[in-house]
């Protein structure tokens, strides 16, 4: 027997006090709890959702740009950048870096215009096209939809009757098809000799471009511009003309793409679609090549397939090469209504480029950490390139996310509060039934700290296991609370003994400072008074 | 071995103050058994709190084998209390959910160190003494009041106190039990333990070795009837 007996025997012998103070505080920190774990997991997955409409993070190639004068008188600016970012080693680093998990989505992207042509043997114009990993797209840009269907991601799309129809055309022709080894139709646009194209005004970019006329932009925001070239050109959004190229061709010298042509073509695949089209209507267009497998498929932006009237399962010439445009992206807004897209190995084909990108985004999710963290430890894995953090995007998904945490902040702070005001008022009611107690304690020599202790050590007790409980009950409610609100529990957190102690010395620590004021009203009795008291 | 010297104690009732002792002057030798008795209001409580430094007083020493108790420390107060003295009261005040053995040993528990083997020894000695050993297991609402008034005896032997202190220790006894108590109280001071009981018992009173009267917060010169 020692001082600690005395407050252990009062809470058996009233346990019903002690069952109802339990209570009241394990209630408290059994809310706490779920409301913790529900709000973080609903951030964690209010955040990953979040990052589905859009990167916050971009890497690009090192640029710098060089004045360049002569004799005092100023000729420009020159970019300078580094190329093409390697992709594989680039994803290597990315792999590789310790918040690497904090990281949901990396979107290489390799940009570049192309030679278009509805047809084989037509005028081809020059037009943005962008080669991504459409898996990896979708997942940043959940926003998009398709008409007809996004290559390689089929299986998030309706199947398409139109697209099936070709399909059985394509096993229909392929018999039919022109052998291999035949030339291809269409312009080599490798041979042209055209400068490199200058996406950024007065800037002159000098990547490694040389004699090619259709050629990636490293190093710049492609889309951008993109939409530069679309805002200099009212009537075809991304899309110009190729002078050069068309010099060797008087008759089509300066013209600008022809509507007209792609839409015969368009008609002309929806006949070759149908099962009953006379053989001698299908022109190239309508037999697509026997190589136009998966890699090989194609999504248009809205604009761009709306100025080249494309549509879903039309094949086009690119650089000289058949492709199928089996989607149509639906108007979102922004850059990628502009351009064309094409799974990044074939776009690398096209660019020759391979195993390059022009840029690189990627969504990370920063409720568990800082960008800036995740940004300094890129750019330690990645020292030639330039890592950009997209801080508003960042700094609104954080408002967004905080907006959650705060309130269930501030509904913790009203629960701890009624905690504490129930345990200061039991305490309260407590001191003052036990003042003869007190008085007797003081009588036989008890110190003003000794009464002090027994009084927090009971609340210390109560606390602690209101805390170990509280905090286990809160655990299972909220996963349930999680499955009732249909919210992913992957980002639950698990269950951790050292949670369990820590909210029971948590618990504790608060229990004894609400009793603190009880506790030092006991000390202070007189003893005498205390055992003359009703 | 114990002096009051000149104590006045007040109480506030209100904004006025209540003179309850009014110069209180007593020396209580060393072996003595000393009934103070008095009507009820004349400061014979009041007068033993401030003997048990239960309460302090306004003015006045108290001097406990000439140590001034006012100018001690709380804690060697405290201590005093622990060791040196004992006190039994009139409604026994036992911790209730305490065994009552454990409210034997109460005032050993005044600390992280477990009760000794010694302590226990002693603790279960003095139950023997009052008669209650077999009983020790037992909670104080299962004892009639006259055996939670020997727990409270025990309780105060337990630390091998100089002094006890008793206020009315037999009045919410009925007579038997309350001779009992004062047979018990007239053996312990007959082994030489220094007592000072309250009592408006008369009775009792003259079973002390001297009787102190006490009337409007003085001690009456011997003789004088209260």
């Amino acid at each position: 027997m020692n001082i600690i007996t005395i407050p252990l025997r009062c809470l058996r012998q009233k346990w019903g006090r002690s069952a109802a103070l339990l209570s009241v505080f394990l209630l408290g920190v059994a809310a706490i709890t779920a409301l913790n774990n529900v709000s973080s997991s609903v951030a964690e997955g209010f955040e990953k959702k979040l990052s589905a409409f859009g990167a916050n993070i971009a890497i690009t190639p090192k640029r710098e740009t060089l004045q360049i004068s002569y004799g005092g008188i100023p000729l420009g600016n020159a970019t300078v950048d580094n190329g093409y970012i390697p992709l594989a080693e680039t994803q290597r680093a990315i792999e590789g870096i310790p918040l690497r998990d904090r990281i949901s989505v990396v979107a290489p992207k390799l940009a570049g215009l192309v030679a278009f042509a509805a047809k084989a043997g037509e005028t081809p114009v020059l037009v943005p096209l962008v080669g991504v990993n459409f898996e990896s797209e979708v997942e940043l840009k959940q926003f998009w939809h398709a008409q007809g269907s996004i290559p390689g991601v089929a299986t998030m799309q309706a199947p398409d009757p139109l697209m099936q129809r070709l399909e059985g055309q394509h096993a229909k022709h392929a018999s039919q098809a022109d052998t291999p080894g035949a030339p291809a139709p269409g312009p080599n646009m490798a041979t042209t000799g055209t400068a490199g194209t200058n996406m950024s005004g007065a800037n002159m970019t000098a990547p490694a471009m040389t004699g090619t006329a259709v050629a990636p932009v490293p190093g710049s925001s492609a889309p951008n511009a993109f939409s530069s070239a679309a805002d200099n050109d009212d009537c075809c959004a991304g899309i110009m003309d190729i002078p050069d190229f068309h010099a060797g061709q008087p008759g089509h010298a300066g013209q600008d793409f022809n509507p007209a042509q792609a839409d015969m073509g368009h008609t002309a695949m929806l006949d070759a679609a149908r099962p009953d089209a006379p053989d001698g209507q299908h022109t190239a267009a309508q037999h697509p090549d026997q190589t136009l497998t998966p890699e090989r498929h194609l999504l248009a932006g809205a604009t761009v397939a709306e100025r080249l009237k494309l549509g879903p399962g039309q094949t086009i010439w690119l650089n000289g090469a058949q492709y199928l445009v089996e989607g149509v992206l639906q108007p979102t807004g922004s850059d990628d209504d502009s351009v064309l897209f094409a799974h990044l190995p074939e776009a690398q084909k096209l660019f020759h480029a391979p195993d390059a990108a022009s840029f690189i985004e990627a969504a990370a999710l920063c409720s568990g950490c800082p960008i800036e963290d995740i940004v300094n430890e890129l750019g330690a894995a990645l020292p030639g390139q330039d890592i950009r953090a997209l801080r508003q995007v960042v700094a609104q998904r954080m408002y967004s996310i905080s907006f959650a945490q705060n309130m269930a902040l501030v509904v913790t702070v009203v629960i701890l509060f009624s905690a504490c005001v129930m345990v200061v008022m039991s305490m309260l009611v407590s001191v003052n039934e036990r003042r003869k107690e007190i008085g007797l304690l003081r009588a036989v020599g008890f110190s003003r700290r000794a009464v002090f202790f027994i009084f927090a050590a009971e609340a210390l007790v109560i606390g602690f296991l209101a805390g170990v409980a509280g905090y286990a009950a809160g655990y299972a409610a909220g996963s349930k609370v999680l499955v009732a609100m249909q919210i992913e529990a992957a980002a639950y957190p698990a269950f951790s003994f050292a949670a369990l102690f820590g909210y029971g010395l948590m618990a504790s620590a608060l229990a004894v400072l609400a009793a603190a004021f009880p506790a030092c009203k006991a000390a202070r009795a007189n003893p005498a008074e205390a055992l003359t008291s009703l | 071995m114990l002096e009051a010297i000149d104590i006045v104690k007040s109480y506030r009732a209100g904004v006025q103050a209540a003179p309850v002792l009014r110069g209180v002057n007593l020396r209580i030798e060393e072996g003595e058994f000393v009934a103070v008795t008095g009507r009820s209001g004349s400061g014979k409580s009041t007068m033993l709190n401030v003997l048990s430094t239960l309460t302090e007083p306004d003015s006045g020493q108290v001097l406990f084998q000439g140590a001034d108790l006012a100018a001690m420390r709380e804690q060697e107060r405290d201590r005093l209390r622990n060791n040196a003295f004992a006190m039994i009261f009139q409604a026994h005040h036992l911790m209730p959910y305490l065994s009552v053995l454990e409210n034997v040993l109460l005032p050993g528990a005044n600390g992280f160190r477990g009760i000794s083997a010694q302590q226990r020894q002693r603790a279960v000695s003095c139950l023997e003494r009052v008669g209650l050993e077999h009983k020790q297991n037992s909670l104080p609402s299962e004892l009639s009041g006259g055996e939670q008034q020997r727990v409270a005896i025990a309780r105060g032997l337990a630390s091998g106190p100089r002094m006890l202190f008793a206020d009315e220790p037999t009045g919410s006894l009925d007579m038997t039990t309350g001779d009992a108590i004062m047979q018990l109280l007239r053996e312990l001071n007959g082994e030489g333990l220094t007592i000072v009981m309250v009592t408006h018992n008369p009775d009792y009173a003259a079973l002390a070795g001297r009787c102190v009267q006490m009337r409007e917060g003085r001690v009456l010169p011997d003789g004088i009837p209260a």
